[in-house]
């Protein structure tokens, strides 16, 4: 199964974000997305998702230059089908979960199966924060709990928006095995400025940059890309 | 799993109980994308969650303006203008929360009409009601 991206173009007023930027993620892979803020990065991903306005060829919301093809085995997806489709599921840069619900009472409103609900519970650390609610765990804490729900979701493709940002180094492992583990059943396009993360579990990468997109294969490249400053002399 | 800390203070509890009387309900339609099953309106305890929150909103504005002008404005309020302001509560408030329930391939608009028409469903009854008891009592 694969996703396709083409020919991406965004603007916003005058400024253009990026255009005519094509990728594809298959499922079994992960894909690392790099760029400099404001790059379009989370743009890209948003409208992927369907929550930024784009044109599939005629979406009124969108500008004129706004457009996005989305394909799914060369089967065309409508925007507006792909959130009652289930097609991909996000996880945003920004929090999302019910800030005063316990977490043992957020999970049932995701899943109710008792296979599902035992994977989430028992997996490390829940135990010991499943009683708080989302407004009282550490960032890192809250992340891995939206990590875990977002990945157990049937849907075939993932987009996650900076899962390692604020991730303590024990947590970033797990949510690396945690990722690692699910590009078995599902298609991730990644993006995030933990970059050591990424490269570690991506299997191809990709530079936006100046509005286009770049297949880059490590550290040096993407210093050479200019997303890592060059090494200073001492 | 872990077992279950006591509630603390009654609106949890009422809360907890309100999101959960239907956990048992089979949950349809999460095969992703290919052959997936529509949600039923009400199958889900995340749009509940929704439905309460949102709805307190629309309380408060409804009973002070049945404190105004009377418990059918209060109703007919509920049903309509109300309902828009628990929306509008809830998107000033919550707004990053809306992903939660997109994850679950419920799109903004779709969580508003299902609000909208429970909303209508329960003023038509209640007006039911309210018509039904006056009539015994005049």
């Amino acid at each position: 199964m694969k996703l396709s991206i083409r020919n991406a173009t965004k603007s916003f007023g005058k400024k253009w974000v990026f255009s005519d930027l094509s990728l594809e993620v298959s499922r079994g892979e992960i894909v690392g997305l790099f760029g400099r803020n404001g790059s379009g990065k989370s743009t890209l991903l948003r409208m992927i998702f369907g929550t930024l306005s784009r044109s599939n060829r005629g979406f009124r919301s969108a500008t004129r230059s706004d457009a996005l093809r989305l394909t799914m085995d060369e089967k065309m997806i409508a925007p507006k089908r792909v959130i009652p489709d289930q097609w991909v599921a996000y996880l945003p840069q920004h929090k999302f979960l019910p800030a005063r619900m316990r977490i043992r009472n957020i999970v049932p409103l995701y899943f109710q199966d008792e296979e599902t609900l035992d994977s989430i519970f028992y997996a490390p650390t829940v135990s010991q924060i499943e009683n708080r609610t989302p407004a009282e765990l550490s960032v890192g804490q809250r992340k891995y709990v939206e990590i875990l729900l977002v990945a157990h979701l049937p849907h075939p493709f993932l987009l996650l928006d900076e899962p390692f940002s604020m991730i303590d180094p024990q947590y970033a492992e797990l949510i690396e095995e945690r990722l690692t583990e699910l590009k078995k059943s599902k298609g991730i396009l990644l993006t995030d400025h933990y970059y050591r993360h990424v490269l570690r579990i991506a299997d191809r990468n990709f530079l936006l940059k100046d509005g286009s997109i770049h297949p880059v294969a490590g550290e040096r490249a993407l210093r050479e890309g200019g997303y890592l400053p060059a090494p200073r002399d001492r | 799993m872990a077992e279950q800390v006591p509630r603390s203070f009654p609106g949890a509890i009422i809360r907890d109980e309100l999101l959960h009387f239907n956990l048992s309900l089979k949950h349809k339609g999460r095969q992703g994308g290919v052959n997936r099953k529509e949600h039923s309106p009400i199958d889900m305890p995340a749009i509940w969650k929704y439905y309460l929150d949102t709805t307190l909103f629309n309380l408060g504005f409804s009973i002070l303006v049945g404190l105004y002008a009377g418990p059918v404005w209060s109703l007919l309020t509920f049903a309509s203008f109300g309902t828009g302001v628990g929306f509008l509560g809830y998107g000033y408030f919550r707004e990053a929360e809306y992903y939660f329930y997109r994850n679950l391939g419920y799109t903004k608009g779709a969580l508003m009409a299902r609000v909208w028409v429970f909303n209508l469903i329960v003023v038509v009854i209640a007006l039911g009601a309210f018509a039904i008891i006056s009539k015994l009592f005049s």
